[in-house]
């Protein structure tokens, strides 16, 4: 199966780990990279409670809410007008790009099998009644429910075997 | 969201967006017996 993935840069470094997948990234050496930046939603989880290794995550308040959005926004707009001022001034794109952060928006093809695919579900989604317990960051794991979805409706027989299995690739 | 800064409009965005485009497999064929008999006869 080969999807076409749009999230923040911070999602693929975490996506690339999974090996078993092959991968076709927008360039930021051959290109100009867009002003696309990720904020958080408010229903997102900000704060992390408890030791390493045994942690959970909770709503945050609305001024850590609002600290986070501008402190984001403030960055991005520094870094995106330095990009854009070193790439004004003749300089290559693979070295202007430098300082972008990795929640700028990237698009990337990915390919991989059915285990492949029930493998990266099982790891990076939080369910309930799986046979190992996952903690996804949330953003990968947004990437992660949607693939579900076009799996289960593609392959319903293999996704019903992949649920009854407790969530286990074969 | 989207809001200019001087000559270029940034774009803020909150969401993932996933769309599939091809499909070259049938359901899933290998794998442990068990798992197998249970695509076979759900």
């Amino acid at each position: 199966m080969t999807f076409f993935v749009s999230a923040p840069i911070f999602v693929f470094r975490e996506f690339m780990r999974h090996r078993i997948a092959s991968y076709n990234e927008e360039s930021g050496r051959y290109r100009e990279l867009n002003p696309v930046f990720y904020i958080p939603s408010k229903e997102r989880k900000l704060v992390q409670v408890g030791k390493t290794g045994s942690y959970t995550f909770e709503d945050g308040t609305k001024e850590q809410f609002d600290i986070s959005v501008k402190a984001m926004k403030d960055a991005y707009v520094i870094a995106y007008e330095s990009y854009k001022k070193m790439l004004d001034a003749g300089v290559a794109r693979e070295v202007a790009r430098v300082v972008l952060p990795v929640s700028t928006y990237s698009s990337m093809y990915v390919s991989m099998n059915a285990r492949a695919l029930m493998n990266f579900l099982s790891l990076r989604t939080a369910r309930e009644g799986s046979h190992f317990p996952s903690y996804p960051q949330r953003e990968i794991e947004m990437v992660a429910e949607l693939m579900e979805a076009e799996f289960a409706k593609l392959m319903p027989l293999t996704y019903a075997a992949f649920e009854k299995s407790g969530r286990i690739a074969p | 969201m989207s809001e200019n800064n001087e000559n270029h409009e940034i774009i803020y965005r909150d969401d993932v967006t996933v769309e599939l485009k091809q499909v070259q497999a049938m359901q899933m064929l290998f794998g442990p017996r068990e798992f197998l008999q249970q695509v076979n006869n759900p």
